[in-house]
Order: structure tokens, then sequence, then C-alpha cells
């Protein structure tokens, strides 16, 4: 029992697939006054139990006590009555509309009144040191800015406790400070601010305390002061964890170039920022890394490598690789492994053996001239390449939707490495996986240059592109604004991804 | 081609009066889509209206009442149809082709059953025509703009009403968001399946004054089977054509009652072409829109989208 | 600490109420039953309420659809349109096009099925007859095809265009049959007759069963065959579930498109061309009571799979001749079938909305 608490969850319990739950008997208390962090892997419940709090999903059992007093929330509307706001890691704004009339759409009727002009609002955000541009549909604002919306939202009907899920994923490292400054101010006005995050340098730096969630159960909850960075690790994998070395830095640089962009551009719309004047070369052997926070060109870059859009100014050249650079070659396209793998990257609904040969289906080996599927031989090609990539299915007949995300992803990631392409591009390749499925795709990855190929990543994580890169190029804004060759330094690379300083490119 | 004034003015008092029903029953669709739900299931709601409007003027011998009836009846399928398609998640196309057959078999089965084949209509004059004093009198467009039934009157009222609502009003920025974005107003504690049942039930009211004037004001108080021939259909691309605007909707419905006055007067006119290709100029009409205008952002973000919590 | 139990999320009543409609929803062969079933109490109640023994009723329908040789020859000459405009809703499906202009490529087949027996001379024999069958599934197609062509260079919504060119198509029909294509002297909204060897054969003597059956039934074959045995359908499968897997792969997606919609157009004209051919002989003005719409129902009902539409298009083919023996035996309005053949495509359309709520829905209009 925790006599301070602002907000209690009993025994809390939820499943969305009978003999799977998401939450399992969860308890445990927000206070005042404090910042609590949330951690846990990709599925382990995080979201889930916030989504409870603020009555998007019902728990199967136990309950919410708020001051004391049970409280059911069958809507976010029950809990903004309740004084409880939410900042979604997706945001909850609609896209055409203005801050000005977000803001007033989600207003309680007693916060209305107060809001009738838009001057109002703006002045009103600006008490609370957050301006925003009030007359701008919100989905021409930067995501930091429409992140700034959000929050005033709940300031507006006078939360008490703010939620905040994967607040800093789209962040750069030097504005998460600055975040949380934010957020202790507002924490110290006497609201408790919950904030869910994997980012344990975050937690220690910024949080009162902190709750580590694992497969769905409770496993610690209590201050921050006295926890380190390896027992915190501990709870949230359930395990001391020693990191493989996966040998960054070991690739060659010297290797055929297989792709070059000259000074490639996409105008910028609203919802991209395009690209301006990328230049960069691939070459066999070598991991290249793409650092950024997430929208800031990365989806448009990884379409132009993969020719699937073209550039509206500047080249793209694939090459085959062959010593002799005047004689370049067209080659087989690159293998993709792309942002969303379930919308992108598979056909979730069609057998694991197409979904593996779905792109080189009417190669003789697999279709008559006539066009009719050998299947037997797609069978068994199929077969081979899971057993090859350890994907585990009962049979190739399987569709991926049963399939753990983990063996999804190797599906994708074995179909990509299949072809003859001397270049594989992926695209946020550990979203949602495990830790174990992580470290797999990370480890194949670096095996597909020792091979021979090249590898451009684009992810938004750190830590998995330092460990596995051997060059990492930073983009913002749709510009290249730096490279730095392994072993990189962290700070330098926080610094260029705020787009605080700019490095010359060597073209 | 003949193309004096006086026949110019029944023409055009014609295609007012054609427009009416699509008016109607387009800015009925227009706040189910502005809501964010696709209603094809208008031409259903039309027909149970237009049946309905009879069987009330059969029943109680009393136009008004008759009105209120085809209102009713288009009030209460509409409530049938938002149980599925705002409450059930029913795909809004499927389920309003299903409700559109539905009311085709209904409603002949109900003329068969229910109404009289010889009862004489009284007299629907004061349904069908307003004559404003002064104004009427005016040559060319005095019959076309000032003679007209006081539902086609409401129809105009109503769509300057919706312009006001839908731009400046809290339940027009509600309806708004609903359709723009539905998950993001439902974090902002927007009942966003209460919004789109109550749109698509006023959807209904609308529908059932559009069909009771196609009975009771175009066809002498007579229901025939598939009375509407398709107006429905056609006042969903009008919302189309008209960029889910009131105002251009009115302009819309009136160039879609052009095309369809052309059956009557065309040969005034001296148009020689046969009745069925006039009757099919409104739908080219609407597919040549699309050809010419080509997609269009103006278009709810939500539109068409059965509305599920959590779903991105 | 006492676990409080919530009430469970809104809209589901009782849990055994709730698991029945989960188990349900998650079987579309069950889906379908169960849709079948509500259609029929639904009916049976109406004819109740009209004062017919219901019992009675049913008994007369049952027997109309499948009492006897000559009936079941009904039920399949109605089954024949219906199945072929199933598979042509199908095929545009599956690739992600929402067609809902059945019914017009199946009034443009109707044309093409008179068009060689209007201009060729009779003389040609049985050769007038694969003529017809094939300038139907040209002019459904053609028809089919400007929808694809419009969405794909024009961003244009299939759904609202094919429903614009049914009506175009229906008062083109009205037209041809009151103007060029009605014989001089008559006053009939109606072609002339086809000579002897247009007309698809019957094939049990002294019913009404024509070949067009067995050619419906093999388009089925055909459609199964290219969905599930060719490298086209695994790409047309892929690009109609999940369109942005097509693209990254690089698919040829606007060839899928075009494609599909060409064999969907033409399937619904092959529709008209046995309606035309094998019942009618003639094309006249209203031929077709919605066999375009009933297409879309029985292709959804059917699981969107061609085996499963057959069965669904029998059960539709027996609602027509069943009513048809109800309207001469009880006098009730043969507008009942119409009632009959909505309602179980709206419930399915709900229980599409349950699957949705749990992620998996078996069609949708918007992407």
């Amino acid at each position: 029992m925790d006599p301070d608490a602002l907000l209690r969850l009993t025994g809390v319990s939820k499943s969305f697939v009978p003999g799977h739950p998401v939450l399992e008997n969860v308890s445990m208390s927000f206070r005042r006054g404090e910042l609590h962090a949330v951690l846990g892997e990709n599925g382990a419940g995080k979201s889930t139990m916030l989504n409870i709090v603020f009555g998007l999903h019902q728990p199967d059992e136990g309950g919410l006590l708020l001051d004391g007093r049970q409280v059911i929330h069958r809507s976010p509307s029950d809990a903004i009555a309740n004084g409880i706001g939410m900042v979604h890691q997706h945001f909850k704004l609609v896209p055409s509309f203005t801050a000005g009339e977000n803001l007033r759409l989600a207003a309680t009727p007693a916060a209305r009144r107060r809001l009738s002009r838009d001057a109002d609002i703006g002045r009103l955000a600006e008490s609370f040191g957050l301006p925003i541009p009030i007359d701008i549909p919100v989905a021409q604002l930067p995501l930091a800015l429409q992140q700034r919306v959000e929050i005033v939202k709940a300031l507006v009907n006078e939360a008490a406790l703010i939620l905040f899920d994967e607040p800093t994923t789209i962040l750069g490292p030097e504005e998460i400070a600055g975040f949380y400054a934010v957020l202790r101010r507002l924490a110290a006005d006497g609201r408790g601010i919950v904030v869910v995050t994997h980012h344990l340098a975050e937690v220690l730096d910024h949080a009162d305390r902190v709750t580590v969630i694992r497969h769905g159960r409770l496993v610690s909850s209590g201050p921050v002061a006295g926890r380190s960075r390896a027992d915190l690790v501990r709870d949230i994998v359930g395990r001391s964890l020693e990191l493989e070395p996966l040998a960054a830095g070991q690739g060659r640089a010297d290797g055929d170039v297989v792709a070059r962009l000259e000074k490639v551009s996409l105008a910028p719309r609203p919802s991209s920022a395009g690209l301006r004047d990328v230049s960069l070369e691939l070459r066999r052997g070598e991991v290249v890394g793409v650092a950024g926070v997430e929208g800031n060109g990365q989806r448009e870059l990884f379409d132009v490598v993969a020719g699937l859009v073209s550039p509206e100014r500047g080249t793209v050249t694939w090459m085959s690789g062959a010593a002799d650079p005047s004689a370049p070659e067209r080659v087989a396209a690159p293998g993709l492994v792309p942002e969303d793998r379930h919308r992108e990257g598979l056909v979730l609904d069609l057998p694991v053996s197409l979904n593996l040969l779905l792109d080189r289906i009417g190669e003789p080996a697999f279709s008559t001239p006539a066009g009719r599927l050998r299947h037997a031989d797609i069978a068994s090609h199929a077969r081979s390449m899971c057993a090859e990539a350890d994907v585990r299915t009962h049979s190739v007949e399987q569709t991926p939707r049963t399939l753990s995300g983990g063996n999804q992803q190797k599906i994708v990631l074995a179909r990509a490495l299949a072809g003859d392409s001397l270049m594989v591009v992926v695209h946020q390749p550990t979203r949602g996986l495990d830790f174990a499925a992580s470290e797999e795709v990370l480890r194949r990855l670096r095996a597909a240059a020792g091979e021979g190929r090249a590898v451009l990543v684009i992810s938004s994580h750190l830590d998995e592109l330092l460990r596995i890169s051997d060059r990492i190029v930073v983009i913002y804004g749709g510009r290249i604004v730096g490279q730095l060759s392994a072993p990189v330094d962290r700070e330098r690379l926080g610094v260029l991804m705020t787009g605080d300083e700019r490095e010359a490119v060597p073209a | 081609m003949v193309f004096d004034a006086v026949t110019f003015g029944l023409l055009l008092a014609s295609a007012v009066r054609l427009s009416a029903p699509i008016l109607l029953a387009s800015l009925g669709e227009l706040v189910c889509e502005r809501g964010g739900v696709l209603n094809i299931g208008l031409e259903g709601l039309m027909l149970f209206g237009a049946f309905g409007a009879v069987l009330g003027l059969q029943w109680t011998g009393e136009p008004v009442l008759g009105v209120l009836c085809g209102v009713a009846a288009g009030a209460g399928a509409a409530i049938v149809l938002a149980v599925a398609v705002a409450v059930l998640r029913a795909d809004s196309v499927v389920a309003g082709i299903g409700f559109n057959i539905l009311a085709l078999g209904g409603t002949s089965l109900g003329r068969e059953l229910l109404l009289s084949p010889s009862f004489t209509a009284p007299s629907l004059r004061a349904l069908a025509s307003w004559r404003i004093p002064g104004l009427w009198e005016v040559p060319v467009v005095g019959r076309a703009f000032f003679g007209q039934s006081p539902l086609l009157y409401g129809g105009i009222v109503l769509a300057i009403v919706l312009w006001a609502v839908i731009r400046h009003s809290r339940p027009g920025l509600v309806l708004r968001a609903v359709g723009e974005g539905a998950s993001a107003a439902d974090a902002a504690g927007i009942p966003v399946t209460a919004v789109r049942f109550a749109a698509m039930v006023f959807c209904g009211l609308l529908a059932g004054i559009a069909g009771a004037y196609l009975t009771l004001v175009a066809s002498g108080g007579v229901f025939t089977d598939n009375v509407t021939a398709g107006r429905g259909y056609l006042a969903v691309a009008v919302v189309i054509f008209g960029r889910w605007k009131p105002l251009w909707i009115v302009l819309a419905s009136l160039l879609f009652g052009c095309a369809d006055a052309l059956q009557y007067q065309g040969q005034a006119i001296g148009l020689a072409l046969p009745a069925p290709l006039l009757l099919m100029f409104p739908f080219l009409l609407a597919l040549l829109a699309w050809i010419v205008m080509g997609r269009s952002d103006a278009a709810p973000g939500d539109l068409g989208v059965p509305f599920i919590r959590g779903a991105r | 600490m006492k676990s409080l139990s919530t009430p469970q999320e809104a809209g589901m009543a009782s849990p055994g109420l709730r698991a029945m409609v989960a188990r349900i929803a998650r079987s579309p062969a069950l889906a379908t039953l169960a849709a079948f079933a509500l259609s029929i109490g639904f009916s049976l109640g109406l004819l109740a309420l009209l004062g017919r023994d219901p019992v009675e009723a049913l008994a007369v329908m049952l027997d109309g659809a499948l009492g006897s040789p000559r009936a079941v020859a009904d039920t399949l000459v109605f089954m024949a349109p219906r199945l072929l405009t199933a598979l042509a809703a199908l095929v545009a499906l599956r690739c992600g096009f929402f067609n809902l202009g059945g019914e017009g490529q199946l009034q443009l087949g109707a044309v093409g099925a008179i068009l060689p027996s209007t201009f060729l001379p009779a003389e040609l024999g049985p050769l007038l007859l694969p003529l017809s069958v094939l300038s139907a599934a040209l002019l459904g197609g053609l028809w089919g095809l400007i929808p694809a062509v419009l969405k794909l260079w024009r961003g244009a919504n299939e759904i609202i265009v094919t429903l614009m060119m049914n009506f175009i198509a229906i008062y083109l029909v009205k037209y041809l049959v009151q103007g060029p294509l009605q014989p001089p002297g008559s006053d009939f909204n109606m072609s002339a007759k086809v000579p002897d060897g247009a007309m698809l054969p019957v094939i049990l003597p002294g019913s009404r069963l024509h070949a067009g059956v067995l050619l419906a039934l093999a388009a089925a074959a055909m459609v199964w065959a290219l969905l599930y045995h060719t490298a086209y359908g695994a790409r047309l499968q892929a690009a109609g579930l999940a369109p942005g897997t097509a693209r990254l792969l690089q698919l040829p997606m606007r060839r899928l498109v075009l494609s599909s919609m060409l064999l969907s157009g033409a399937l619904a004209g092959i529709g008209g061309a046995v309606e035309v051919l094998g019942v009618q002989y003639r094309l006249i003005d209203g031929f077709s009571t919605d066999i375009g719409f009933d297409g879309l129902a029985i292709a959804l009902l059917g699981g969107l799979d061609p085996l499963g539409s057959v069965v669904v298009a029998l059960y539709f083919g027996a609602i027509d001749s069943g009513t048809l023996a109800l309207q001469s035996a009880l006098s009730v309005p043969a507008a009942l079938a119409q009632v009959m053949a909505s309602l179980p495509i709206i419930a399915l359309a709900c229980l599409n909305g349950y699957r949705l709520l749990k992620g998996r829905p078996l069609w949708s209009s918007t992407r």
C-alpha cells in the first residue's frame, strides 16, 4: 500500500488473445510530483498499461484507484474527466486541424470557456513555457512541436497525471535534456508524470522512480536512487547481459563500389523532410549506418537507394561491383528489409513459401513457361531457406501471421539475402523484436557484409548502429550532415543528430 | 435548337425542381461524409422515405403528414443501417449495397401489400409550390426560383445553416474531427461511434425528405418500384463533385438537376436525343467530373474507414 | 487486495453470446452459414407476417428449387450468370480493386452477345455462339478497364466510378433496344431474337438447363487454377493483400490491376451473354435484376474463393427459383427474392466488422 499514491493499479490483467496475457496481475502506483519511468522490452506490456489507465482498453481483471477511490475508465473521456492526460507515441492530433482547433476539440467544457479565441490558446501555451504556432495545420509542424501541442492539450484540461508513451524517439539527444526539464517543471507543480521508454540512460539521469515490466509482469518498482544500469538491464531482459561484439569497424573500406548516390534530392512535403543533395557510396564488405532522429529523410533515403522512388535531382547508380568503374553494369535489385514488416515486408495471409519467393516466383525454377507454379520445388526451396535462416515454422504452408515478430523478420531478411544482389538495405531492422531475435538479425547483417555484400542500415537505435557499423553517416533535415568512422564518438554523433553542427562531407 | 426566353424559363424551372431531391439527399450525405461515413445506402434511405411518404399520405390524406412519415421512414431505416455501419463497423460500401437491394425489395413488397393502387391523391399543390408574391412573376427566372416547393427552399436554407455549423460551431468541429482523424477525436474524449450514428440518422432524415419529394412533389403521390432510379448514388457523386462544401453542393445539385431536366424539356429546346441517353446524362456528367477533376485532397481523412480504437 | 472485475468491453452483452459471435466470425464458412440462416429465418417470419404458413412456404420453396430435375435445372440456370458476376467481383477484389461495376459490365456483355447476331449473317450457324461469347467478354472487359484506367491515371475512386458506370450501361441498353437494335416495326423494348446458332444449347431436354451453366462452372475452375496455381495468381493475391509489400518487391501493380479488371469485366460480360443467349435469346430492357450486385454478395459470402462462390451462387439460384415457385403457388410478390438476397450480405458485412475489430477483416473497401 502506498499512501502517497495519486493513481494505483490493483492486480490489472489484460489479454487480447485468450491465453496470451499482455499484462498479468500488475499492481503499482504513481505519485504526485514525481517523474516515474516505466521500462521494458518491446511487447512487455508498457503501452497496454498506459492505454488501460487512459481508458483506451479495459482491464480483464483488476482496476484503478484514483486518490483511493475506485474509478472505471471506459473511454478516454472518462480518463480526461478524472484528470488524466496522455501523450501517445503516435500523436493523437487531427492532422488537418490547426493546433487551436485540436486544443479546442480536446478541451473539457470548463476549459473551453477560457479558450474561445486562438489568442487565448496561444497565451495559455506560453504561460506553461510551451509556445506553439496556433493557426497552421499540425501536420505541417515538426514532430517536436506536435508533441508540444499534445502536452499543452493535457495541460489545458488540468491533468494531474500525464502519461507519455515513448516520447523521446522523435527527439535528438540534445533535445532530450530540454524535454525532461519541461517534465520536471510540470512535476514540480504537483503533477504526476509517467514516461514509458526503453532508454536506460534517460531513466537514470532524469526519473525519480522506475518500474520494470517483463512479459506482462511487474518485475520491480521503486526509487531510481541506488539502481545501476546493470541491474536495470537484468530486470528488463531477465538475465545479465553480455553483448557479443559484432566487429564493427572490421569491414573493408576498399571494396568495390556497388551503389553511388550523387547529389540526390527530393522535395520536402508536409509529412516528409525530403532529401537534399545526398551523396553516398556503398562498398562491398562494408556496413554503413545511417543515424538520425526519425522523420529526417530516412524513409526517403530507403526508397531512393532501393530504387522504389526516382530522385527529382541527382543520380543513383547501381553497379555490378566490377573493378572497372568505367563500365558499370546494372545489377539485380537490392535486397530490402523495410521499416514496417507487416505492411511492406510480408503478405501476412499467404504461405511462408510464397513470401520467401514472391519476387522470384516467375523464374523457371518456380513456375513453368506457361506460368503454372511448381509447388514441390517452391516448397523444398522455401524449406531450405527457412532452415538456413533459422525460421521456425511447422510447415512452409503456414502463414506469417501465425509467427512471432522475430520469425517474421527472419523471413524478410532471408528473402533480402537470397537474391544474387550485392547490396542489402535495411530500415529499423530490430524494431519490435525481443533481445535474442535482434541479436540474430544484427549478426546476420554483419555476416552479409563478411560475405562481400554492401549493407546499409538505417536506424534510430544508436546502440545497434554503433555496434554494427563500419561507418556512420548522420541524416538531418534530409541532408547528410556528418560522417564518422568506427570507433565512433558517441557525443559527437549526438550533436550531429540534432543538426546543431554540420561537417563537411567528403564526396 | 430553339432557345427563347419561355423555353429557357421552363427548362430552368424544371432543373431547379429536379435538383431538390438530389440537393436534400446530398446534404445528408455531406454530413455523413464529413463525419467519415461513406454512406452508399443513401439510395435505399431515399427509397424508404419515398415509400413512407406515400404510405403516410394514403393513411392520413394529409400531404404534410405524408412528408413526416417519409422522414420517419428514412430516419428509421437509417437507424438500422447505422447500427450495422457505425456500431458494428460493417463495411459501409458492402452493407450499403446490400441495404439498397433490401430497400428495393422491401418497398416493392410494401407497395403490393400496403399501398392501394386506386388511391386518388389529394391536392399536393401546397407541397409542390409556394409562389413568393411579387417575385415569382419575374420573367424567365421567376418560376424557377420563386415558385418552388417549400422543401426546396428548406434545403437551400439548410445548406447555409450547415455551412455555418460545420465551419464555425462546436458540433461542426466535432463532426469534422471524427471524419478527419477518428482516433485523435477518440483520444480527445469525443464519442466517435455516437457522432457517426447521429450523422447517419440525420442523413436518413434528409434522405426521407428527398424521397418524399420524389413521390409527393415530383410524381403526384404515386409510388413506383425503384422510383429513385439511382438518384441516391448520384447524390453521393454530387458530394464529391461539390468538394464536401455545402454551397458547392447546392450548385452541383443544380447542375445535375439541369441534366435531369433535359429528359423532360429536351424536346422543347429541340434537343433531339432519345430519352434513355438524356437519362444517362447525369451519370455521364458525374463520371466526366472525375476524369476532369481527378483526385481530391478535400476528402475527409478517415472517409469510409471504420473506427477501431487502438488502430492507427 | 481483492481484484475488481470490470464490465466486458462495450457492445457484447453476455460472455456466451460473445464467444458464439467470435467463433462464427473466425470461420468464413460459419459466417456465411449464419448469414444464410438469418436470412431464411427473417424471410419466413416476414411470410408469417403476410399471413402465409411459413412451413408450407418453406416446403414450396424447397420443392421449387430442388424438388425435381426441372426445379434443379431452374436453380442452375439462375445460378450461372450470378456465378460469373461473382467470379468477376472476386478477381478484382483479390487484387484490391473494389469493383462495384459488375452490373454494368454484365449489361455491356449482353450487348456484346447480341452484336454478332445483328451484324453477321445467320448462315455462320453454330460459329455465331463462340463469336457472341467472345464479343461479350471483350465488351465487358473493356467496360471494366475504364475504371481501372481512371483509378491508375486520375486517382478516381473506383467505388463511385463503377457505380456511375452501371447506370450509364443500363441506359445504354435501354437506348439500344429502343433504337438501333429494335427490329423495324416493333414497339417492344427488345432486340430481335438471335438465330439458333447463337443460342446456348439446352443440355437437359425438357428443362431450361443450358450450356451456359457448364460455361460458368468451367470459369470457376479456371479462376481457381489461376489464383492458386499460377505465378500470376500469387502476385495478384499479394497485390491485393499487401499493396505495400507488392510495391517493395516491385510487382507490376499497374499491369496487375489492369489485367484483373479486364478479366473481371470479361467474366461479368460472359455472365450477360449467358443470360441473353441461354434464357431470353434477345436483349431486353431491364433483363438483369441486380445480377451484378448479387455477384458481389456471392463473392464475399463465398469467402472470396471460387469454390465457395459456386456453393453460394447455388444458394442464390435456389432463392430465385424458390421464390418464383412461391409466387405462383402462394402469390407472394417476387420482390421477396431481393429481400432474401440482401439480408445475408448485410449480416456478413456486420460480421466482417467484428473480424475487423480482431484485426483480420475479410475485405475492406478503403485502404
